[in-house]
């Protein structure tokens, strides 16, 4: 029995006289007929094995995509109410209304959730090493087949920038700042830094976690790592005054 | 790093054709392509994907074709997406510098009496899923493509950029290393 003449009968890969002469010989040999109900039976397990397989709901990725701009308004209003109402309920609980609006404490703040790490989404599939920001942010875009900022930190005394990276839908700057280096990533999800401590520093409402600080921008959320608390917070908002221009 | 955006040929019937004109506007791109989400996410997943990176990878596809909408021809939407997300999958591949190879001759294999039957009764889709797992990618795709979403051998080649031999030896060569898997598997059992 020829295992590729039964797969090529059974996927339509003969020819019309192979076929004719395939299937002269089923009607005449009962084992070759139980080979093929077999394999047939066989492919459909596996299909129905695979197709029953969970798939998350996708839709809001491709809407994004054709209509970056059409934000929800529930979502754009939705993080603001909270976190006027957090920082509402912070006050009232410390009997203040902040504990310090430019510079919160982290002490009793958590680490960055898993969800939050834009960087462990996907691997890294590409690495630029150099100095000048614009130049890195091209070669993202090259990669990044979305708008991204351009991050300068060019409103940072002191900032130097060391690189670019990014993965399948995450970006990173690399900066250094008074000796000590520090990574700003982004990615295009929204709603895993809520669970932060909240600060707000002009328009920008920021997350502050044990070892990074974020905040969301447009379709994006961006998150500060390395360093130190008081480095990630300027690196931060120096950086999000950059990060709503997209292109 | 920017991937060649693939062109399906025409010598394929037009199983999932679109028509013969491109669309162009983006409501279209979304009423044609929602329908490929589930499909896409489990070609990731058969990638060898997490369900994260699977995700991942069906938005960077995504925005890939997107951008291609207007160059896309309108056949083989399916086919032309996959490829799209096989590409980027193995640009991520290669900058981890897996490689893969394979014996891929395609040969007359001669098959005993009751070798497919053998199977009746051992399977079950979570042994199944299993198996698939433990199989190497090529052969993973060349299943899922053919079996589970009823590609031809034509548009998986063109998808797995192979020829159409190789299609059918990795087709026939994976499906009997599944039945060898599931057969240990259930003799293990047995031996419990």
């Amino acid at each position: 029995m020829n295992n590729i003449r039964i797969q090529n009968y059974l996927d339509n890969q003969l020819s019309q006289s192979e076929l004719e002469q395939f299937a002269a010989e089923l009607a005449s040999n009962p084992t070759l007929k139980k080979e093929v109900e077999a394999l047939k039976t066989f492919k459909s397990h596996i299909q129905n094995a695979c197709l029953s397989e969970q798939t998350p709901n996708l839709l809001p990725i491709l809407s994004n995509i054709t209509r970056p701009t059409s934000i929800n308004w529930l979502n754009k209003v939705a993080p603001l109410a909270i976190a006027g109402i957090a920082i509402f309920a912070i006050g009232l609980a410390a009997n203040r209304v902040v504990i310090d609006q430019t510079n919160p404490t982290v002490a009793i703040a958590k680490s960055l959730p898993t969800e939050a790490k834009l960087y462990a989404k996907s691997p890294t599939v590409m690495r630029w090493d150099g100095n000048n920001a614009v130049q890195g942010a091209a070669i993202l875009r090259q990669k990044f087949y979305r708008p991204i900022p351009t991050i300068t930190l060019s409103n940072l005394e002191g900032s130097n920038f060391r690189g670019t990276e990014c993965g399948s839908c995450w970006i990173n700057f690399i900066y250094d700042y008074k000796g000590k280096s520090y990574n700003i990533y982004g990615r295009c999800e929204k709603g895993n830094l809520n669970s932060g401590l909240i600060f707000s520093s002009g328009n920008q409402t920021f997350y502050t976690f044990k070892d990074a600080v974020g905040w969301y921008d447009k379709d994006m959320t961006y998150v500060c790592t390395g360093g130190n608390e008081l480095g990630r917070n300027l690196v931060a908002k120096a950086a999000a005054q950059q990060t709503s221009n997209l292109h | 790093m920017l991937a060649i955006i693939p062109t399906i040929s025409h010598t394929a019937q037009h199983k999932i054709g679109m028509g013969l004109f491109a669309r162009k506007n983006p409501r279209d791109f979304e009423r044609e392509v929602s329908g490929e989400l589930a499909v896409l996410f489990r070609v990731a997943r058969r990638l060898g994907c997490g369900q994260e990176e699977a995700e991942d990878l069906v938005q960077t596809a995504l925005i890939k074709a997107f951008k291609a909408w207007d160059r896309f021809d309108g056949n083989h939407l399916r086919s032309w997406l996959i490829k799209i997300l096989r590409n980027e999958r193995l640009m991520v591949i290669r900058s981890q510098k897996e490689t893969i190879s394979l014996d891929e001759h395609e040969e007359i294999e001669v098959i005993q009496e009751g070798f497919w039957s053998e199977l009746d009764g051992k399977l079950e889709a979570e042994r199944i899923m299993q198996a698939l797992e433990k199989l190497s990618p090529p052969y993973r795709m060349a299943i899922h493509l053919c079996d589970v979403e009823e590609l031809t051998y034509e548009e998986a080649a063109e998808i797995m950029d192979v020829p159409i031999g190789t299609v059918r030896s990795r087709l026939s060569r994976a499906r009997q290393i599944l039945r060898e898997q599931l057969l240990d598997e259930a003799k293990e059992e047995v031996t419990r």
